[in-house]
């Protein structure tokens, strides 16, 4: 009951902040100094052309409006057209969407494995050697960007042994090809987020660790695994799923330069092209759908933790 | 409930000697440069079906003692020597499953806050079941995990089983953890200052149980605690430790009639009681170092029989009487008792005209969760009246939940009222602080429960106590630091520790440090949250000695609250007594502690453990239950002297005794106070107090 609310007031909260943050984005790419179709059809065009170019893309209307029916467009599933190219705007995002998706459950499914170890041993064998290593390997990922982790990994799995191929084009056939083609890049960003998360879980479950319900359940002669997998993990978990709901955002929108290293037809690659060529409304629908999982996801982590936490979900009794 | 009992020792007893004794157990601790001992050679012993207590105050290794009984180390520590044998067994030679075996299966433990203490995130069922199945419990688990939550006298065992342990209140989160910790028919329970977070009905009821728990199984007891009331309620022997080092042992009895070291009957000076004409000891003069441990005896330094070659020759326990060992070779000089003592509390008598008028005040948390309004009635404070005279001390009593901490923030203006009034000298105080002028706020100050909570850590002493001087006198930061010093030489603190931290001090000092603060603003009206809940006895004693003190130098109106009635005696010259947010009894403290009229303040007179006096048992039967509904009586359903209807529709009127105390209850004053009179004929109690707390029998 308690719970069902909390998830409607997420939700609705999530809502509202999308809509603030279309607002912003239509806004701001509006008000972006110099005249779009100068830039997009050159110096030298002539001035009807400009205004048939105005027209089609209904600069000439005033900007709320303009605004309003994007928005409209958008909930119907209408994206708009491409400046350049003319082709719907959907038929760009959508497969680079798709892409990015596939390209990030791959990674999920190795950051949590690499995430848990890591924290897990630096946790358990705390100040002690495989601490030490486990906090190096970290520490590594942390300091070297993500690029440069790429091209180490190529150069160790693509170019010394040919485990997996250096370039995660689309050209690969069937499930286990693509998996193949995409297992460098996945790795690369699994890394760096892991970095990170890892880090975090450890401090939290040395933390939980040295807490007095641990000592209750090793004084009840429970075994020291079952100590930390059954009474710590749980207790340690909730703020590493905040950190794990901002990676997604990151796996979402910010994989550019893994893309662009991996040469992979991304949203992040995508977004970025477009940018150069200014092609707005395929920037629009972009960011905005970027923007839409990064508040979907801190809204799941957020019902998430609630779950996993029974003090949120129950109420202390009558006082 | 019956659960075929299958036998998880694989070894019998083994008939003669001690169950448990630990032997020259040295236990040293790493405090950043070196390695301290904490426990420096203590050797005790429990035998079969008895029960210790292990007292002393905080940092004299009685909790380090009691779990290196479960091999348990704390981070940071290591043994140094000692063995630990518990049935022959040196325990801690043992690992792995070995240890596993003892620890909950043959040796139980209950800690000291079963909040922290229970996992917040397992069902509190499964986690009494994890204990019978890490013990290969045979049989229905679960079953037995029910039952024996009915047998430690747990209402709704179904429903509490399936809880979450947030979902429980403290009372019942520590049954809970006595359930889990005779699951396994343990030959010794361990117990870490088991009731020390509780409420005094509370914890009256968790001792009660662990009494039946005794007589009803052959369960050995090793009771750590600072409390030398429940230790008298509840323990055969008794053995004192100071500065690491066992100093005395006896038989209870013995030991309260006769202490032999003057650390022991220093203690037990210092323990409050409600008795008529006691009055507060000094406490133990100066503090527990351990860096001052000189070589001889630990108590030494503050020892007031003490001579030079105390510090120098160590001194081993000898026996003085049978059974009755210390570790002081002038215990048999007599006493001089420079140690405590002090004359009976001269209180305040005098009116000096009109302090703090409280009236019908009505408090709530409703506005501050818009969602739930008109769901359930929070309102925490209902109609409560009461005056503070000039220079006067009032005592607000209750257990947790009776809003008497909400009445003070109130008062301070920090938690807007909801209805009534207050006035203080004369002018009408208004809701919230933003409506009070400077000179109002200056004039009414608190001191909170927990200074680790209410000073801030990155402030040091000087500045914590010279900011109410420079917000309230405009005082420059030169002229703010002198003053400072003033009022830390007030509250008896050397004035050099204006340069450290909150950290660096004692819980008693940093209490005085959060009284300097007050007292700096030159208040009219001092209100005491519970100041002396999260100190130890000793110290407890020196801040009371201390606090009437100054009020006599500096003439301000205190309201004092407490749970605990004997502190209260030494202090107030009048008591209010609360429960659930409504006025029970109000009045002179004398009579109200020698001849209460309401049934609940009878029932808070009998929790004291080791209360004496006529009241030794409660009136009210039963556990509170549900929420308050703010119509009829708040002890209507637990009262036996429940007239009817009217006691559940019709809150009761004040009425006004012949000496001023006011009561509310429907029965006529007459009536009642024949029906609360310790001899009175008529059979006032049902025989079960509460579920549960009958015969008890574990399943």
């Amino acid at each position: 009951m308690n719970l069902w609310r909390m998830v409607a007031t997420r939700i609705a909260l999530g809502i509202v902040t999308l809509l603030l943050v279309s607002a912003v984005i239509y806004l701001v790419v509006g008000v972006l100094p110099g005249d779009i179709a100068v830039e997009v059809l050159g110096r030298n065009s002539t001035a009807q052309a400009r205004h048939l170019f105005d027209l089609r893309l209904h600069l000439n209307e005033p900007l709320w409006d303009r605004y309003a029916q994007w928005l409209g467009g958008f909930v119907r599933g209408h994206f708009g057209e491409s400046i350049t190219t003319g082709s719907p705007v959907r038929a760009l995002v959508m497969p680079a969407l798709g892409a990015s998706a596939r390209l990030s459950a791959y990674a999920l499914v190795l950051y949590v494995p690499i995430t848990l170890t890591m924290a897990l041993i630096g946790a358990v064998w705390s100040g002690r050697g495989p601490d030490s290593v486990t906090s190096t390997l970290t520490l590594i990922g942390l300091s070297l960007p993500d690029f440069v982790i790429g091209t180490i990994l190529i150069v160790m799995f693509a170019v010394v042994v040919h485990w997996f191929p250096a370039i995660a084009g689309t050209g690969a056939q069937g499930f286990w090809a693509t998996l193949r083609a995409i297992t460098l890049p996945a790795a690369t960003l699994a890394a760096v987020m892991s970095a990170y998360s890892a880090r975090m879980l450890r401090s939290s479950l040395i933390e939980v660790l040295q807490s007095q319900f641990i000592r209750t359940a090793t004084l009840k002669g429970t075994s020291r695994w079952r100590v930390i997998f059954r009474h710590a993990l749980p207790n340690a978990i909730v703020p590493t799923l905040n950190v794990t709901a901002l990676n997604l955002t990151y796996l979402i929108g910010g994989v550019v330069v893994v893309e662009v290293v991996f040469s992979y037809p991304g949203l992040g690659q995508l977004l970025v092209n477009s940018i150069a060529i200014r092609d707005i409304p395929v920037v629009e629908a972009a960011t905005l759908i970027a923007s839409g999982i990064y508040i979907a996801a801190n809204v799941f982590s957020d019902v998430v933790a609630v779950l996993v936490t029974p003090r949120l979900r129950y109420a202390r009794p009558a006082r | 409930m019956t659960v075929a009992s299958s036998d998880i020792r694989a070894t019998p007893p083994t008939g003669c000697g001690p169950l448990l004794s630990i032997e020259d157990l040295t236990v040293e601790f790493w405090n950043g440069e070196e390695y301290e001992r904490v426990v420096n050679g203590v050797s005790l012993h429990v035998a079969r079906g008895e029960a210790v207590g292990l007292v002393g105050e905080s940092g004299c290794g009685k909790t380090t003692s009691a779990y290196s009984v479960l091999a348990y180390l704390q981070p940071g520590s290591r043994l140094r020597s000692g063995r630990v044998l518990f049935d022959g067994q040196d325990v801690l030679g043992l690992a792995g499953s070995d240890l596993r075996r003892i620890r909950g299966g043959r040796i139980g433990h209950v800690p000291q806050d079963p909040t922290l203490a229970l996992n917040p995130n397992i069902r509190v069922g499964k986690q009494i079941t994890e204990v019978l199945a890490n013990h290969s419990w045979q049989g229905d688990r679960s079953g037995r995990a029910l039952s024996l939550l009915a047998a430690v006298g747990i209402d709704r065992p179904e429903t509490v089983f399936s809880s979450y342990s947030c979902q429980l209140s403290g009372g019942q989160q520590q049954r809970v953890m006595i359930a889990m910790a005779v699951a396994c028919e343990p030959e010794l329970v361990v117990l870490d200052e088991p009731t020390t977070g509780l409420d005094v009905t509370t914890q009256a009821m968790v001792i009660d149980l662990l009494r039946e728990l005794r007589a009803s199984r052959d369960t050995s007891l090793l009771y750590v605690t600072h409390d030398l009331g429940v230790v008298a309620a509840l323990c055969d022997r008794v053995v004192v430790m100071y500065g690491g080092k066992v100093i005395e042992s006896a038989p209870t009895a013995e030991l309260f009639a006769a202490p032999r070291h003057p650390y022991t009957k220093a203690l037990i000076d210092s323990v409050p009681t409600i008795a008529a004409g006691s009055g507060p000891g000094k406490g133990l003069g100066g503090r527990f170092e351990r860096r001052k441990i000189p070589p001889g005896c630990p108590f030494a330094p503050r020892c007031p029989l003490a001579v030079a070659r105390c510090e120098a020759e160590a001194q081993s326990l000898l026996e003085a009487t049978p059974g009755h060992v210390v570790a002081c070779w002038r215990s048999g000089e007599p006493a001089r008792d420079t140690v405590t003592g002090d004359a009976e509390p001269e209180m305040r008598l005098e009116s000096r005209g009109e302090g703090l008028v409280v009236s019908s005040l009505s408090c709530s948390y409703t506005g501050r969760r818009r969602w739930t309004r008109g769901r359930a009635d929070d309102t925490v404070v209902r109609d409560v009246s009461f005056e503070i005279e000039l220079g006067e001390t009032v005592a607000l009593v209750g257990e947790s939940g009776s809003g008497k901490s909400t009445i003070a923030r109130a008062i301070a203006g920090l938690l807007p009222r909801t209805g009534g009034n207050i006035r203080f000298a004369g002018e009408p105080l208004s809701v919230g602080i933003d409506g009070r002028s400077r000179d109002q706020l200056r004039r009414v100050q608190i001191v909170f429960q927990n200074p680790d909570a209410s000073l801030n850590p990155r402030h040091t002493v000087g500045r914590i106590v010279g900011r109410a001087l420079r917000h309230y006198f405009g005082l420059g930061s030169e002229e703010a630091k002198v003053r400072a010093r003033r009022r830390l030489a007030d509250v008896q603190l050397d004035e050099r520790l204006a340069a450290r931290f909150p950290r660096d001090l004692s819980g008693g000092e940093r209490q005085r440090v959060a009284l300097a603060r007050a007292l700096g603003a030159e208040p009219n009206l001092l209100l005491c949250d519970e100041v002396l809940s999260a100190l130890d006895v000793s110290v407890q004693a020196s801040m009371v000695s201390l606090l009437r003190d100054l009020q006599q130098e500096h003439h301000f109106s205190m309201l004092f609250i407490s749970h605990d009635l004997a502190v209260v005696r030494w202090l107030a010259r009048r008591v209010v007594v609360l429960y659930r947010g409504q006025l029970c009894e109000a009045g002179e403290t004398g009579r109200i502690l020698s001849s209460p009229l309401h049934p609940y303040t009878a029932t808070l007179l009998a929790s004291i453990p080791g209360s004496t006096g006529g009241h030794e048992r409660p009136i009210l039967t039963g556990t509170p239950s549900g929420a308050a509904t703010g119509r009829g009586c708040v002890v209507a359903s637990r009262c036996p002297f429940r007239v009817g209807e009217i006691c559940d529709r019709v809150t009761p009127p004040e009425v006004v005794d012949s000496d001023g105390t006011r009561v509310r209850c429907h029965i006529p004053l007459s009536d009642l106070e024949i029906r609360m009179r310790p001899d009175a004929a008529e059979p006032r109690l049902s025989p079960q107090r509460g579920p549960g707390t009958g015969a008890l029998e574990l399943p």
